[in-house]
């Protein structure tokens, strides 16, 4: 019964990891193809794109990852009370995992259109709504490297808090609520209690969700390549090389960097949430 | 209606063994009863008889067949679960009716049986619902109708009335009797409350740590426990227990603890006159000590131990009185009349007849 | 006093908190209807703001959709390529479930965190050795071939919830089942499964909306065929700079079944199926 999925997930596992190594390590030089080779290793460190969305990705994990948590911790300190229609507000906060990401990312394409898409309008004071002229011309946003990460950062954000939500609201309610009550007859404030109670015992759901939301900043591929094209990420970068330099080597060698990273960022990830934990209980 | 031997029966786990060389015998029609603390290997037994586990050594025989490598359905055995293990997505008749369905039995004898058993365990008008729309009790019933249904020879009940609250696990107790005397089919029944196995069974088999600690009737195992174990398992309030030592002065046999001495009548002594000069366990049920002046029994020199009263339990009719002596604690249960108090002074009359020698080392009865 | 006005302090706090987040999350999805409904005028303003809502709200740019030929294949390449993904990764996925949830052999446990890891693994890493291999294997440009690259993301979610599922069922249920005679067959079909329906049912359909949804595989392995699914078409065309309002009225019909599905499996996770059979 078990032989199936085995050797499905397991042998495409394998196969890829093989293929993707294989593909990043050889070189195909005047003589043939030479392996193992770090030519393109070598060649990547010295191409300004790579290095370029190298420092990028970076960055995009570094702010989006956080950003991420507190989207998560907000929304779940919102809804994680009693009140008249909970579950309606909750339903509403589920909604952006419900609308496909490249929806999203077409959605946040128009409406940050340049020059007359609605954001520019609205900051420009078009709208009653709105009525602060913050700005007098439009913003490129697509045509800045800043802002084009910064709109994809927001739609990953926005696309993926929910399960953020949902993560730190099963943390949340698995907290006993007698250990809140205890800490409170044993003379804690709110302020005490959030910080020696709640926020310790929060610790393994927000470091589930660090892991999670780095792994799927650092892979992120559909805002980037939809919303800030011109600026890769080194997921984006993956399909350039693919399909516009034509080189499934180099393509690899970058995917094999990217998968490094994102292994290594897990191993940091964990290790300080660790330590978080012990230092919060016992400072 | 049949018998069901084990011979020597063992079941390892791992490395671990679970049930040890157990041998017992429950005679055809009979109601007997596995008691013993949690991990005892009392489920392991019954899974065994039923078919859910496989018998690691020893033989196993259903009636006259040895039923060690039988399929559990071709063992004539129903089984009652603790869960009860009831089939969600069917109704009660649905679930009643799936073992004679199984067996091709025709439609409209399943609809006579299955009108049979719902009568027999007043199910009448349960028949579509489901189990989340049956409270517990009710679901208790299904199973017990969907296991009787089949005409089983052997009915193997595991732990089936622990997750009834307490009134409704004493009507059960009843009702079981009842469908008992009723079916006479033999029954297995497993539980850790030994009040549950006092008040059901014909016979009761205590087992400890994968071995049977000892077989017989409940006022058997009431007045003669084999050991330590099972007379301070059967019976509440429990046991009291002290060390004491056996001596002889001037003919006459006493027992000496840290805290007072007790005389021992004769046919006692006869037993434990081995033991003379060694230190051993006596055991005395604290319905067995009374107090001065409402006891039953003849005050003599030597059965009276004054102490003074630590802690009380009213129970209604009747209250649990702890009470001491130099350090000697042990309890005793009096008439609600008593009206004891903490500090109180009492001079507690024991009723040697009814005491209990243990062997400190191994633990087993010497006497009487 | 102070206690009265902190506590209100909090609940205006608490209460202006919710209020911007509720617009943040419906934001978006307002514009994306809005712009589904707008007409020409209210998209292609010359310069003028666009207005928030449509001056002549129509449903002109969804009839247009029904009879665009590409746009009803790639929806039909899309439903075969989820209706396939669901029956491969089922068909992998629930028998593993069901002995890793039933059978404790030893090394159980981390046999079955592995399966349930491959979910980790980058799917941008593993793109382009897949689309190299399935190119030798003539599944490029082929819905078999997406399917099978879906089927690979959506298994280790299927063993995950499909563990979960059974590991509800009581192994109780099947015992009972053997010593009222039913043989391994009967009891999976007869109790088993119909109890599992349900958690089966929501896995078959996170399967379908992960599919429905997915972009990446899709793209490297239709972008330069004749086939498209949904996301893929939506990618084309924007290529093509074209007007909003069908982009919008695309992204309409592509998210309808998955809010749909979402909480209609949300509902059916909470009915718990389970309740009444054990205690």
């Amino acid at each position: 019964m078990l032989a199936p999925a085995v050797i499905y997930l397991g042998g495409f596992l394998v196969i890829i990891l093989v293929k993707v190594s294989v593909l990043a390590l050889s070189y195909q030089g005047a003589s043939g193809v030479v392996f193992p080779s770090a030519q393109h290793f070598m060649g990547l460190s010295e191409n300004p794109e790579f290095r370029e969305a190298l420092t990028r990705t970076m960055w995009f994990t570094l702010v989006g990852t956080p950003v991420e948590l507190v989207a998560g911790l907000v929304l779940a300190f919102l809804v994680v009370g009693d009140f008249k229609g909970r579950g309606l507000v909750r339903s509403v906060f589920i909604l952006p995992l419900a609308i496909p990401a490249i929806v999203t990312a077409i959605i946040l394409y128009i409406v940050f259109d340049f020059p007359g898409g609605h954001v520019n309008d609205l900051l420009r004071g078009c709208h009653a709504v709105f009525p602060f002229r913050l700005i007098s011309t439009p913003i490129n946003w697509r045509g800045s490297g800043f802002f084009a990460l910064m709109v994809a950062m927001f739609g990953k954000v926005w696309r993926d808090m929910p399960i953020s939500m949902l993560i730190i609201l099963a943390g949340l309610q698995a907290i006993d609520k007698e250990q809140i009550e205890a800490a409170r007859t044993l003379g804690a404030n709110a302020g005490q209690i959030f910080l020696r109670i709640t926020l310790p015992l929060l610790v393994p759901a927000m470091s589930t969700v660090l892991v999670l939301r780095s792994i799927e900043m650092w892979k992120e591929f559909i805002f980037p390549f939809i919303l800030a094209g011109s600026y890769p990420l080194l997921a984006t970068l993956i399909e350039r090389a693919y399909h516009e330099w034509r080189n499934p080597n180099e393509a690899c060698a970058i995917a094999l960097v990217l998968l490094v990273l994102i292994m290594g960022s897990t191993g940091v990830v964990l290790y300080v949430s660790r330590r978080l934990k012990k230092w919060l209980v016992a400072a | 209606m049949t018998t069901v031997r084990l011979e020597k029966v063992s079941k390892t786990i791992g490395a671990t063994p679970v049930v040890r060389e157990l041998d017992l015998v429950v005679g055809d029609g009979e109601f007997v009863t596995l008691v013993g603390p949690s991990g005892c290997g009392k489920t392991t037994t019954l899974r065994m008889i039923a078919g859910l586990e496989e018998v690691t050594s020893g033989r196993l025989y259903i009636g006259d067949r040895l039923a060690n490598d039988v399929p559990s359905k071709d063992r004539g055995i129903a089984m009652v679960f603790q869960s009860y293990a009831l089939f969600p997505h069917m109704t009660t008749a649905q679930n009643i009716a799936f073992g004679l369905k199984i067996r091709k039995v025709p439609g409209d004898v399943v609809a006579r049986k299955v009108s049979w058993v719902l009568s027999l365990l007043n199910l009448k008008g349960l028949e579509n619902r489901r189990p989340r729309d049956l409270s517990g009790g009710q679901r208790q019933r299904v199973a017990l109708a969907r296991a009787m249904v089949v005409d089983p020879e052997v009915l193997l009940l595991d732990e089936p009335l622990s997750n009834l609250d307490a009134k409704l696990r004493i009507k059960m107790r009843a009702e079981l009797k009842r469908i008992h005397r009723q079916l006479k089919t033999t029954i297995l029944y497993v539980t850790h409350d030994q009040v549950e196995a006092m008040s059901l069974s014909e016979r009761i088999a205590v087992m400890r740590e994968g071995r049977l600690a000892q077989v017989g009737t409940p006022l058997d195992i009431y007045r003669k426990p084999t050991d330590l174990f099972v007379a301070g398992f059967v019976g509440s309030p429990t046991m009291n227990f002290f060390d004491g030592t056996i001596e002889q002065k001037e003919g006459k046999a006493t027992i000496a603890t840290r805290a007072f001495e007790l005389a021992l009548p004769e046919p006692v002594w006869q037993r434990c006159k081995t033991h003379k000069g060694k230190t051993v366990i006596l055991g005395i049920r604290p319905e067995h000590i009374y107090r001065r002046g409402s006891s039953r029994i003849k005050e003599v020199s030597g059965n009276t131990v004054k102490a003074v009263v630590t802690v009380v339990e009213p129970l209604g009719d009747r209250v649990i009185v702890e009470v001491e002596r130099s350090d000697v604690r042990f309890t005793l249960v009096l008439p609600e009349e008593a009206r004891m108090v903490p500090e109180m002074a009492v001079t507690a009359v024991f009723d040697m007849e009814h005491c209990h020698l243990f062997d400190r080392a191994s633990g087993k009865r010497i006497a009487p | 006093m102070t206690l009265r006005i902190r506590v209100r302090a909090g609940r205006i706090l608490w209460f202006s908190g919710l209020v911007v987040m509720v617009l943040i999350v419906i934001a978006p999805v307002f514009v994306m209807f809005k712009y589904a409904i707008s007409d020409r005028a209210s998209v292609v303003t010359g310069g003028m703001p666009i207005p928030l809502w449509p001056f002549h709200p129509t449903l002109e740019q969804f009839r247009g959709l029904a009879g665009t030929e590409q746009f009803l294949a790639a929806a039909v390449t899309s439903l075969q390529a989820a209706l396939l993904s669901v029956t491969l990764s089922l068909a992998i996925g629930t028998p593993a479930a069901y002995a890793l949830s039933r059978y404790r052999f030893p090394g159980v446990m981390v046999l079955a965190t592995a399966l349930i890891s491959i979910r980790l693994f980058p799917d941008v890493v593993a793109v382009v050795p897949v689309v190299e291999i399935f190119t030798r294997l003539a599944l490029v440009n082929r819905v078999l071939g997406v399917a099978l690259a879906h089927s690979l993301l959506a298994a280790p979610y299927v063993i995950f919830i499909a563990m979960g599922v059974f590991d509800t069922i009581p192994i109780e249920l099947e015992e009972q089942a053997r010593i009222l005679g039913a043989g391994p067959v009967r009891s999976f079909v007869r109790i088993v499964l119909p109890v599992a329906l349900p958690g089966l049912a929501a896995a078959a359909i996170y399967v379908f909306l992960l599919s429905w949804d997915e972009f990446i595989f899709s793209y490297f392995l239709l972008a330069f065929g004749e086939q498209s699914t949904l996301p893929v078409i939506l990618q084309k065309i924007l290529s093509w700079t074209p007007q909003h309002n069908l982009l919008a009225a695309i992204s309409v019909v592509l998210s309808v079944p998955v809010v749909a599905f979402t909480f209609l499996v949300q509902r059916y996770m909470q009915t718990g199926a389970m309740a009444g059979a054990v205690k």
